[in-house]
């Protein structure tokens, strides 16, 4: 076993046990936990990948962004503990994961693509990403940023208190 | 070296966990958690697709970047929702949720 292949199991083992646990949890704040977990754990697949800037993004904005965000939610809705469903709902969810989990490994192994003998590609630079984030995909890239100011205006306006609008 | 099949089957169980979790949850914010499992598995098809398909290993990166800021917006959106409706309804149940229905 190499190393790769180590971290590989690692890494897809963690993400997949914290993602249980985010799903199951019924604590909410241990759920943001969790995801916190599956967060780091697919930071490392990544790496694994040789995304090492991908990685760093993850971390960045993933886990010092949105599951900090998320926790304020829990905070800011005290909403902290979520009721179990009820079992003839929890059961038709698992069948339609299970149903949606099963068709997606019966169609990535009969694709061919266990056979196709694909190789792993050189890693991209740094340099390489911010150039094509700047030309090719110039347009997305500014799109982005005008859905960010977006979302910065409009979270304020929907939160606000009522009677402070005008 | 791990065969890209390995790849697409953990972001497929991933992607099966949170799909789970998004059928169950009741409180909203879990349904955004689960939800955010979702793109993760997304996420990860991208960076896993890069690096096996010649040629487009900053593609995959770069699909992932895209998909990361949208699904900060997305958090952020759905959490001034939340504070919204939780000062109106002391509460995120989505159970409760059902004023306009007919």
């Amino acid at each position: 076993m190499t190393l790769s292949t180590f971290f590989f199991v690692v890494f897809s083992l963690a993400a997949l046990a914290f993602a249980v646990g985010v799903v199951a949890a019924r604590r909410l704040l241990r759920a943001a936990v969790c995801l916190a977990g599956t967060v780091l754990a697919t930071a490392g697949l990544y790496l694994t990948l040789r995304a090492d800037f991908l990685a760093a993004v993850q971390l960045l904005v993933y886990l010092g962004g949105i599951v900090v965000l998320l926790v304020f939610a829990i905070m800011l809705t005290a909403d902290t503990h979520d009721e179990k469903a009820p079992l003839q709902r929890r059961a038709l969810a698992a069948l339609a994961a299970g149903a949606f989990g099963a068709v997606n490994l019966y169609a990535i192994h009969g694709s061919g693509l266990a056979t196709a003998a694909l190789r792993p590609q050189p890693a991209a630079e740094f340099a390489e990403i911010g150039r094509r984030l700047l030309t090719a995909y110039a347009i997305p890239f500014e799109l982005i940023s005008l859905l960010l100011l977006a979302v910065l205006v409009g979270a304020i306006v929907v939160a606000r208190k009522p009677e402070e609008t005008p | 070296m791990i065969d890209p099949q390995f790849w697409l089957d953990v972001a497929a169980l991933l992607f099966s966990i949170g799909l789970y979790g998004l059928l169950t949850r009741r409180s909203a914010v879990g349904i955004l958690m689960a939800v955010e499992v979702m793109l993760t598995a997304a996420a990860l098809n991208f960076v896993a697709g890069g690096r096996f398909a010649a040629g487009v290993m900053a593609e995959g990166s770069i699909a992932a970047i895209f998909l990361i800021a949208i699904a900060a917006s997305e958090v952020v959106v759905a959490m001034a929702i939340f504070v919204a409706l939780f000062r109106l309804r002391k509460s995120t149940d989505v159970n409760q949720m059902n004023s306009m229905k007919g």
